[in-house]
């Protein structure tokens, strides 16, 4: 019997979407998870997920990358929402956390400005960030998942990282008690 | 070491790939030059704020199983059939559509009026399932149906 994946790792669509998707679903829910920071969130963020991979997977014969496609998706979606709860100025998910309602504020006000650097970021530098820092893949699996060379990794994460300096100014050395609060 | 080097090396030493004889000497370059020194230190905060977003202790993530997506989609497919019967429903009691659809051509094959009279009391009712004739009809067995569906689907 034929599973969901290929021995290349890509999906074929002849497969149920569902079963492909099972096999990545928890690598789904704690990228989700990571950025929303609440498991209601993260599980409708999942399903959201789920149906754009039934969309793609009917539209698309085959998806080569089902990893990098799933965490780029998520990622971005993630970072749509956490975005717009800062919009609506709307954070009930962080009231009364461990810590108290200040170290609420503080957390949420990282997860708001992590979120809103990476979304400056190219498609491609967000993927090599979150697979290399959140994931802790290294350059030859990120590689591999995005079918790009290492060599190209490296210097994408390199230029991201250097992008990201300015947006993430608030928390540098000079600020470093706003980053140990949090912690 | 040059500084040429450095940024080759760079990646490595942030993406914690940088071992052996490279980190020493990636280390050594760093002692010695103070503009590569700092911009390795900023970029190591830069990571460092990153990874500061650590995922929250919350347990595993909540189960949704292929049985949740296949009552998910059933129920979708309910209410789309509710929503068709009460459109029919509701333009079979509409006067103003049998008139329209009741034309003094020859040529009538469907009519709305086969679906029984218009009833002035019909305007004033609450509720499309309460219409007598065939459009009411149809609204009650559509109800019906999709009641004893949604329990069934609820059953385990």
């Amino acid at each position: 019997m034929t599973g969901p994946v290929r021995s290349d790792g890509a999906v074929d669509r002849q497969v149920n979407p569902m079963d492909a998707f099972e096999s990545h679903r928890s690598r789904v829910f704690a990228w989700a998870l990571r950025f929303v920071r609440n498991p209601h969130d993260a599980a409708d963020l999942c399903q959201e997920v789920y149906l754009r991979w039934r969309r793609a997977s009917r539209h698309t014969a085959v998806i080569q990358r089902p990893a990098a496609w799933l965490r780029r998706v998520t990622v971005n979606l993630a970072i749509d929402l956490v975005r717009a709860r800062r919009r609506e100025a709307v954070r009930p998910t962080l009231a009364g956390r461990e810590g108290g309602v200040l170290l609420g504020a503080e957390q949420c006000e990282l997860e708001v400005t992590i979120a809103a650097a990476l979304a400056e970021l190219t498609d491609v530098q967000r993927s090599v960030v979150v697979g290399k820092v959140y994931d802790g893949l290294t350059y030859a699996r990120i590689a591999e998942e995005l079918g790009l060379a290492i060599p190209t990794v490296k210097t994408h994460y390199l230029r991201a990282i250097r992008n990201l300096r300015p947006l993430l100014a608030a928390y540098a050395p000079e600020n470093a008690d706003t980053l140990e609060h949090v912690r | 070491m040059s500084c040429e080097r450095f940024e080759d090396q760079l990646a490595d030493d942030l993406g914690g790939e940088l071992s052996g004889s490279s980190r020493l000497e990636f280390e050594s370059h760093l002692r010695r030059c103070p503009s590569c020194r700092q911009e390795a230190e900023t970029l190591r905060e830069v990571v460092s704020t990153l990874d500061a977003l650590g995922l929250p202790d919350v347990g595993p993530p909540p189960v949704r199983s292929a049985r949740f997506w296949r009552v998910a989609r059933r129920s979708l497919a309910y209410a789309a059939v509710l929503g068709a019967g009460i459109i029919i429903g509701w333009s079979a009691k509409s006067p103003a559509l049998q008139q329209d659809v009741a034309p003094s051509s020859d040529v009538a094959p469907i009519r709305l009026a086969q679906f029984g009279p218009v009833h002035p009391e019909w305007l004033s009712t609450g509720s499309h399932s309460e219409a007598p004739g065939r459009g009411g009809a149809i609204v009650r067995n559509l109800s019906t149906f999709t009641r004893a569906l949604g329990d069934a689907a609820a059953s385990p």
